[in-house]
């Protein structure tokens, strides 16, 4: 009887798998033919259906299937078809600013044949130039351009993301349960990593690093070659990424700091010898490396930021995120609930999730003695991390880089609350249950993941109506026709751009001619603007729009497409 | 110790990976992305084809020449109208946001055909004719584009602001919309600000 439910069990599951495959190729064929070069309504503009039909079959297959390998293969197979939808979509790099800096970057480093020396990341990357160099590699080697290495690694290095929870889970002999939990977890608390920047690019390396850590600092390394696979990543972060590399020598040294104090008095086990030979190799890597490059700019950066926290918030004055958030404030309540779930509901259900995880942990107290070890010894390490995140949130307004530090320990934790809830024996839900609260969850999380524009609230003005904030970061066709044109006709004159097309020309251009660049318009020879990218509030879109039209009447609009334009500033005193 | 059977689906991935890696180029042979977005361009350039030498302070008499450019990203072949308007201080500007053309009367115009991916560019030469001031007035009677004599009568007071008898001259796209038998106008204008200056204060 229980052979035949079995096998019925696996039919099923078997089906599934294959209808997710089917579900998966759809979706991708659709976006492929929705394929857009300007800005849309939201990135899921006529892909929904597919993509429902792609996370419902996600969903029943973690509900139903039992085999954890299975789940963590599709795990990772939806984290590559989120990050495929604004990748193969959009024609150009998808996001501002950072984005199209790395890329500016990565195209002169090809171009150059080594490392690019110039260009607005020569200075910050120059000591760690590793990922830049991978992607230029991955174009070379495959005689791609850079665009398209670009836009590949974007989209397979998250793959790895689920495997690495599989892995780590399976080491410490957790239940199915949690390790399905964990797993599921990986997918709707991994950030955004269809947005290049310098953090998300090294994240797939900086979660497995913390989780080699958190293995090292619980069990030590089962053998020499985990030990040096550890070390390779860890030199692979540090070639990659500073910040990244500044924030992980502050964990590692500050946990294993903790739990050797600890251990004085009886809290925690001893940490073998081995893993605090591997903490201190790490330690001397970093600050070596660093030492020898003389590049701590980042780490400046963060000791500042710091700083500001620690003064505003003994000398009363305002924190940065309260006055970022004025406008927010100004709202009517539903509208401000509306932005705040459209920006932020993904990081609310992580930290909802990661709250509840203590109460699940007390509750685990009778499990496995690896597995408690292995959470007892992340509590510190994930504290560190989510007061960097609270850092990032209260200071600098934009919590981006803090989330992404914290986010490799959600999976654990909140995959630990998740399998509290569903998958232990505590309470048995039916499949069809897991299955839509599973469903719920990730559509939850992609109404963030995916800022949905269209449900944004709407301000109007005396130019027409603008989203109070917009989310959007299509760099369009329009945009880069006008910084490719006027790059083609003018090689003296100095040039103001508004801050989306000056990232776009430093992507697109070479450092000649970005060294005509100003910050000031008065002073400029030639001011290129654009309404054909989003802009971020109601009130700057007004004041943009405002200004074409005040500029129009003075200075000669030389290029137009219909949303980008190029003026000539004749109030210029240079001009005859 | 490490056993490779254990890594088995990690190895079958990633050769997976690495052979749509090393497949890319033949990929990208095979796979085209639909073209995007279809749209077109306008512009205008100084003598020396490049941006930023175009006439300012313009005298009677003189020709000038300026580079006016249109570019076809329709994804299929086009019909363009360039129309030339000429405006004084007191006419309706041109603005580069609105859906609506000018409501100035054009004094020329350029017929452009163009396959996908064409660009058509061409250097206009012009000058203005019969150009008299009094009165801390200007007026133009005339303006010769190509060698032929527009007749256009503006005429301007001085402008304290920027010092100068300001005129523009103004270029509007109109693309030929088959379903409509009709030109309609494309939402793309390039202009030129003038200073007309007297021969004398020169």
């Amino acid at each position: 009887m229980d052979k035949s439910n079995d096998d019925r069990r696996s039919r099923k599951v078997q089906l599934l798998v294959v209808a997710f495959f089917v579900f998966l190729v759809l979706l991708v064929v659709q976006v492929f033919l929705s394929t857009k070069d300007s800005t849309d309504s939201w990135i899921l503009e006529g892909l929904v259906p597919y993509f429902i039909l792609v996370t419902l079959t996600y969903s029943a297959i973690v509900s139903y299937s039992s085999n954890m390998k299975l789940i963590a293969l599709i795990s990772g197979f939806y984290l590559v078809a989120l990050n495929v939808i604004p990748t193969l979509k959009y024609v150009f790099v998808y996001g501002y600013h950072d984005p199209l800096d790395h890329f500016g970057s990565i195209q002169q480093t090809i171009a150059a044949g080594h490392m690019s020396e110039v260009g607005v990341y020569s200075e910050q990357y120059g000591a760690a130039p590793g990922l830049h160099l991978l992607v230029s590699e991955l174009s070379m080697v495959t005689g791609s351009n850079a665009l398209f290495a670009f836009k590949l690694f974007l989209v397979v290095s998250p793959f790895i993301l689920p495997l690495v929870v599989y892995l780590v889970m399976k080491r410490l002999d957790a239940p199915n349960g949690l390790v399905k939990a964990a797993l599921f977890a990986s997918v709707i608390t991994a950030p955004v990593t269809y947005i290049y920047t310098g953090t998300t690019s090294v994240y797939p390396l900086y979660e497995m690093f913390i989780c080699f850590c958190l293995l090292f600092f619980s069990f030590g390394p089962r053998s020499r070659s985990e030990f040096v696979t550890a070390f390779v990543i860890g030199v692979g972060i540090v070639v990659s990424h500073d910040s990244t590399s500044f924030f992980l020598l502050v964990i590692v040294s500050s946990t294993m700091l903790f739990i050797i104090l600890a251990r004085r008095i009886g809290i925690f086990k001893r940490i073998p010898n081995l893993s605090i030979l591997f903490a201190m190799s790490f330690g001397t890597l970093v600050l070596a490396h660093f030492t020898f490059t003389s590049s701590t700019g980042n780490l400046t950066r963060l000791l500042s930021l710091m700083d500001q926290m620690i003064v505003r918030t003994l000398f009363g004055h305002q924190l940065a995120a309260v006055s970022y958030y004025q406008g927010f404030f100004s709202l009517g309540l539903i509208d401000r609930i509306k932005i705040f779930l459209i920006t932020y509901g993904n990081v609310a259900i992580l930290l909802l999730l990661v709250a509840a995880a203590p109460f699940a942990l007390y509750k685990l107290r009778r499990a496995n003695v690896k597995l408690r070890g292995f959470y007892y010894n992340m509590i510190f390490p994930a504290l560190l991390a989510f007061l960097s995140f609270a850092l990032y949130l209260f200071v600098s307004g934009a919590p981006d880089r803090g989330l992404i530090y914290f986010a490799a320990f959600a999976p654990f934790l909140a995959g630990l609350t998740i399998y509290y809830l569903f998958f232990s024996r505590r309470y048995r839900f039916d499949n069809l249950v897991v299955t839509i609260v599973v469903f719920s969850l990730i559509c939850a999380c992609v109404l963030s993941t995916f800022p949905v524009q269209p449900l944004m609230p709407t301000v109007s003005t005396t130019q027409g109506s603008y989203y109070a904030y917009d989310l959007r970061q299509v760099n369009t066709v329009y945009d880069r026709s006008l910084v490719l044109f006027v790059s083609a006709h003018n090689s003296s004159l100095s040039i103001w751009t508004d801050d989306i097309l000056r990232d776009l020309t430093l992507a697109l251009t070479n450092s000649d001619f970005q060294s005509l660049l100003t910050s000031n318009p008065e002073k400029a020879a030639l001011l290129l603007l654009s309404v054909s990218h989003a802009i971020p509030s109601g009130r700057n879109a007004f004041s943009n729009e405002q200004y074409i039209q005040n500029a129009s009447l003075q200075d000669d609009i030389l290029y137009s497409n219909g949303l980008s334009f190029a003026m000539l500033n004749t109030s210029n005193t240079a001009f005859p | 110790m490490l056993k490779l059977k254990h890594y088995k689906a990690i190895f079958a991935i990633t050769g997976l990976v690495g052979i749509l890696l090393f497949a890319s180029p033949t990929l990208s042979l095979v796979l085209h992305l639909p073209g995007g977005e279809k749209f077109s361009e306008l512009w205008i350039l100084g003598p020396t084809h490049v941006a930023g030498d175009v006439p300012f302070n313009v005298r009677a008499n003189e020709t000038y020449t300026i580079y006016l450019g249109v570019g076809n990203y329709m994804e299929s072949s086009a019909y363009y109208i360039v129309e030339v308007k000429f405006r004084n201080q007191t006419d309706p500007f041109p603005d580069p946001l609105s859906k609506t053309p000018n409501t100035l009367n054009p004094i020329f115009e350029y017929r452009v055909f163009l396959g996908d991916n064409d660009v058509w560019e061409r250097e206009i030469a012009f000058s203005f004719e019969n150009v008299s001031f009094k009165n801390n007035t200007s007026t133009i009677s005339s303006i010769v584009i190509d060698g032929h004599a527009l007749h256009v009568d503006k005429d301007v007071a001085w402008d304290q602001t920027n010092n100068g008898f300001n005129y523009e001259l103004f270029f509007e796209l109109w693309l030929y919309n088959a379903p409509a038998s009709s030109f309609q106008y494309n939402d793309r204008v390039v202009g030129l600000q003038f200073n007309m200056t007297d021969n004398k204060t020169l």
